[in-house]
């Protein structure tokens, strides 16, 4: 185990990309483009007020402000997760230093561990710092609280692993795009079908995916007297398994309502974050494979440039 | 003794486009071929295949008695390869980008500083060592990138137009650096389409136009491969009469194959003689002791632009 972690971490040169994130992000000098800088400065400060925000309303006014962090968290890490890793792979292709990476003895692994450290730790560092505003607010709120105390900690749990998976389906399609906007289409279209448009979809064709499941009623629009088609239980299944509904649906006042959809009231929800897990492993395995066939000569099917 | 690159018929085609055709070499320690060719003449593309990034369609190829087809990763540790087109790592350090690739490659770690320190002092970046990479010119780029070739020390050395987009400062000094290397017997390809650039300091030369490795050796032998008789330019005092009388003695020479009268120098005649050097200066002596008023005598060298001129024919795929 320790072997394994001087490999892939300690001793891993690719950590020289933690140093690059690092120094891109807060070392101030000529070296770096001031564009880039500025726009970096800005959108922290602009979270740096948020979190002010956050810390004032739940001193001040003592409200349960759990779900609007979460959600919050959930949000900046979906965005953040794909917008650091999409160039992970293609990027190094569409700037030319991947023949020189591939022609030195460093392993697919040791390349992956080194693309997803700075990027999961930056991750890491958020749930972090967003822990001591929500166990605040959990322990000051004047009202019913959101979420009892394990249910907290059941979505800190379910976010790490919603990252993982995320970083990890990231770098598999930058393993096996040749450009990085490509990546970031492919990643920016399945995030939106299956966190937006899916539930969307479902809930046209009667799975109910709000906490006021009371009203709309009935998964089985349809299929009352019938099995459902096996496409509509596995779309119904991705759709129960966003994280943004996970996170609406462990709220304490949805546990009371009346759920008449099948995979809530199996509670499938619950395993959300293993299977995201298996999902990671799934894309770390397939990277590794994409990184394997990627370090071989290729079989280029076009004139490469150049005489 | 066993060649350090070896290659036999290679072959590569892009579906009906053939970018390299029967591509035969042997290199061995301490040559430095220089790689002519035009743009488009295949010569990344067979560079790619010995640095094992590309499979040869057909072929094989050796480095240090390894293939690399079969073996590439056993292959590239052998290798420091420099594509002609690379990129650079923002935000780090010359010495830290060098420590990266010196890291990858595995060596003992209390060895990388001195291996640094080797490698920037032989590419004279030791003055840039504490610089981003972003900041540095094109030429120390180029530099840099050669440094990280050798950090591994390889035994083989793939440079795909290494000066190409470099002021004449700049190249002078990479012409000087491949030299350097060469001197301490790594085997060099290095490809370029500017004659020049190679003529000084490749002791061997390929000449590829449209995927076919046209000439290939030493410079002298193709020289004589192509040029079979010796081309003497004799000059003589500013007299027509002088100039006349010496068309008439070397006319009746046996070992003269042709004369004609230089058109662009004055009071010049130009001989193609068959002879070797010793006969070379038994003709000079016979020419003095018959009073030709001489005011030089000189063997006009075949020089790399003749050769390349002489076997392309300007086609490109």
């Amino acid at each position: 185990m320790s072997h394994l972690w001087r490999y892939l971490l300690r001793e891993n040169p690719m950590q020289i990309e933690t140093t690059r994130a690092i120094r891109r992000f807060t070392v101030s000098g000529d070296y770096t483009a001031t564009t880039q800088r500025t726009i970096t400065r800005i959108l922290f400060g602009l979270l740096y007020v948020l979190y002010a925000w956050f810390l004032v309303t739940i001193v001040m006014y003592k409200d349960d402000m759990s779900q609007g962090i979460l959600w919050f968290e959930f949000g900046l890490l979906t965005l953040l997760i794909p917008g650091s890793l999409y160039t992970a792979i293609s990027g190094e292709r569409e700037r030319m230093t991947w023949d020189s990476l591939i022609l030195t003895n460093l392993s697919p692994s040791r390349i992956l561990a080194g693309k997803l450290l700075w990027r999961l730790s930056l991750a890491g560092i958020i749930m972090l710092i967003f822990l001591p505003p929500l166990l605040l607010t959990h322990c000051t709120s004047h009202y019913n609280k959101s979420y009892a105390l394990p249910a907290l900690l059941w979505i800190q749990f379910l976010l790490a692993a919603w990252c993982v998976f995320l970083a990890t389906f990231t770098v598999y399609i930058s393993a096996n795009t040749k450009r990085s906007v490509a990546t970031l289409s492919i990643v920016t279209l399945s995030l939106l079908f299956t966190l937006v448009l899916l539930p969307m979809l479902m809930s046209v064709f009667g799975v109910s995916m709000t906490s006021d499941s009371a009203f709309t009623q009935g998964y089985t629009y349809g299929y009352e007297n019938t099995r459902p088609p096996t496409a509509w239980i596995v779309s119904s299944l991705i759709a129960h398994l966003n994280p943004a509904l996970v996170i609406l649906w462990m709220e304490n006042s949805s546990q009371t309502m009346i759920s008449s959809d099948m995979w809530r009231d199996s509670g499938i929800f619950l395993i959300a974050p293993f299977l995201y897990l298996i999902g990671a492993g799934l894309c770390v395995a397939g990277t590794l494979k994409a990184l394997a066939r990627l370090g071989m000569p290729m079989q280029a099917t076009r004139k490469e440039k150049g005489g | 003794m066993q060649p350090m690159i070896s290659a036999e018929n290679l072959r590569k085609t892009y579906g009906t486009l053939v970018a390299v055709e029967g591509w035969t070499l042997d290199l061995y320690p301490g040559d430095i071929f220089g790689f002519i060719g035009p743009n488009g003449a295949g010569k990344t593309t067979t560079i790619k295949m010995l640095a094992t990034l590309i499979q040869p369609t057909s072929g094989s190829a050796t480095v240090n008695g390894i293939d690399v087809v079969r073996f590439p990763r056993e292959v590239r540790p052998y290798i420091g390869y420099m594509p002609d087109a690379f990129g650079v790592y923002d935000d780090i350090k010359v010495w830290e980008y060098l420590d990266f690739f010196c890291a990858a490659y595995d060596p003992p770690k209390e060895s990388r500083p001195e291996i640094i320190e080797r490698v920037l002092t032989v590419t004279d970046l030791m003055e840039k060592r504490d610089a981003y990479v972003q900041t540095l010119s094109r030429g120390m780029q180029q530099r840099l990138c050669l440094a990280k070739c050798l950090v591994h020390d390889p035994k083989v050395l793939l440079l795909d137009e290494p000066a190409s987009g470099l002021d004449p400062r700049a190249r002078i000094d990479i012409k000087k650096l491949i030299a350097r290397l060469g001197a301490l017997g790594k085997t060099i390809i290095v490809s370029s389409h500017i004659l020049p650039e190679l003529a000084d300091f490749c002791n061997k030369i390929g000449i590829q136009e449209r995927g076919k490795l046209l000439v290939s050796g030493d410079v002298e032998t193709i020289v004589r491969q192509l040029q079979p008789t010796r081309q003497l330019m004799i000059s003589v005092r500013n007299d027509d009469s002088a100039v006349t009388r010496l068309l008439e003695t070397l006319r009746d020479h046996p070992l003269i194959e042709k004369v004609t009268r230089d058109t662009d120098t004055p009071y010049t005649v130009r001989v193609a003689f068959t002879g070797n050097v010793e006969q070379q200066a038994i003709l000079l002596r016979s020419l003095i002791a018959e009073e030709h008023p001489l005011t030089s005598f000189a063997e006009s060298a075949m020089d790399l632009e003749d050769v390349f001129l002489r076997v392309t024919t300007g086609k490109v795929h």
